[in-house]
């Protein structure tokens, strides 16, 4: 209904959506660009691409999906404009906590480097799920995908986590 | 550590390094910072949908219409598409393009140039220039004369003009002589005439942007002497461009003719 409402020019509905969806977004763009910073310009931006957009979508059960795509192409644009093909190095650093006891901190900085390995979709999923704090289902209904799949998703991502801290010695099955 | 416990460890972990989400959304400040965009959001309400493209738009219908269909149906099409493939002739241009059509173009010259190579077995090259004009051939020999040949006598010509000798034709008991309408078989002698029904209906063995190419096999009575011919068609103007004849019994020597249309102009490339 809040869709069908924007879509009809109810600018109320819109910022709803805009409530509802815009943390999830920024994630979506963290995920890929790196920078918090740049993330909440691209969210900006996904959101005014929409306002303008939203007469033309077809299929309103898919607005979250919709929303998502429109973020992911804007931030591809972001790094091609910046010619950033990869992720910094220091991705992540500026938000999280920085533990104070030095192998503490050593293994969080790995745990890092082993998310920026994943690859972009595995790497969103776990964004999403460990960053913005969505569930499965709300994970779900931003990649048109089922609970079980975001679950095999985020079951292998971990696994790979896992493989790497293991490799480097900071983690034990 | 048990599975479960192992799971929880990379949840804390990731929990930990990852931090937590402090974008906060305003979207009071979205609207002033997008007024442009709001404005078109805005004026959706304006635009009044009327009963027919809110309940019966086409694309709404046919989605709502195939959603339980939609795999098999597109497989189904795929198939179809498969099976017309194959039964239709959906091929390159070009590779349609039977040899008759060029027999019939070439009915339409009059006069053209040729340059004819024979590349010996010894490796030498004896070079001959010519020009055939309404079923006669004129030719420029290796020795300076010239003969002119119109399928009944040829007459070989000394560099003043003046006839040193009459001989028979090399053109006799040729039809496409005889009608005077097809260089193209006169100067190969009436290779091409033997099996015509069956040679008319051959396709080219090559396609290229601009030309085709066309892999004859000798007839049976001249497959001792020949091994093959292969001709050499502009796309356009499905005239021959070029002709080499491989022969069999004379290993390591083949014949080249290069066609010039001056006069016709009609073949551009």
């Amino acid at each position: 209904m809040l869709v069908s409402n924007a879509r009809n020019g109810s600018i109320d509905d819109f910022g709803q959506l805009y409530q509802r969806y815009y943390k999830s977004i920024v994630a979506i763009a963290y995920s890929m660009t790196g920078s918090t910073h740049t993330a909440e310009e691209i969210a900006q931006e996904t959101f005014a691409v929409a306002c303008g957009d939203i007469i033309r979508l077809r299929d309103l059960g898919k607005f979250a999906q919709w929303l998502a795509g429109i973020c992911r192409n804007l931030s591809r644009k972001a790094l091609r404009d910046k010619k950033e093909k990869r992720l910094s190095n220091d991705m992540f650093a500026l938000i999280a906590d920085q533990p104070e006891d030095e192998a503490d901190q050593d293994l969080i900085e790995n745990v890092r480097q082993a998310v920026l390995s994943l690859s972009d979709k595995s790497r969103e999923v776990i964004i999403l799920r460990y960053y913005e704090g969505l569930n499965y289902e709300q994970i779900a209904e931003i990649n048109g995908l089922t609970n079980q799949a975001i679950n095999g998703w985020i079951f292998r991502a971990k696994k790979k986590i896992a493989s790497y801290l293991k490799k480097k010695g900071l983690y034990n099955e | 550590m048990n599975e479960k416990d192992s799971k929880d460890a990379v949840d804390k972990l990731l929990n930990k390094a990852l931090g937590t989400n402090n974008a906060k959304p305003d979207f009071e400040k979205f609207c002033s910072a997008n007024v442009d965009a709001v404005n078109v959001l805005k004026q959706n309400a304006k635009r009044k949908r009327n009963f027919f493209e809110e309940y019966f738009s086409f694309p709404n219908i046919l989605s709502q219409l195939l959603r339980p269909v939609r795999i098999p149906v597109g497989l189904c099409l795929i198939v179809v598409l498969l099976v017309i493939l194959s039964l239709w002739d959906i091929d390159m241009p070009g590779s349609s393009v039977a040899w008759a059509q060029i027999r019939r173009t070439a009915q339409t010259v009059d006069k053209v140039k040729f340059y004819e190579f024979c590349f010996k077995e010894d490796n030498t090259v004896e070079y001959t220039r010519g020009s055939y004009a309404l079923g006669k051939v004129e030719m420029i020999n290796p020795d300076g004369t010239t003969s002119i040949d119109d399928g009944r006598k040829r007459l070989v010509m000394a560099q003043d003009g003046s006839v040193i000798n009459e001989i028979n034709t090399e053109f006799s008991n040729l039809t496409c002589v005889e009608n005077k309408h097809n260089f193209f078989e006169v100067l190969t002698k009436g290779i091409l005439e033997y099996q015509q029904e069956q040679i008319d209906r051959q396709k080219p063995s090559q396609i290229a942007d601009d030309f085709l190419t066309y892999d004859f096999s000798p007839p049976p009575a001249l497959e001792v002497h020949f091994d093959s011919i292969v001709v050499t068609v502009g796309k356009n103007s499905l005239l021959p461009i070029q002709m080499k004849l491989l022969y069999k019994d004379t290993p390591g020597r083949y014949d080249v003719f290069f066609f010039e249309y001056s006069d016709n102009s009609q073949d551009k490339q």
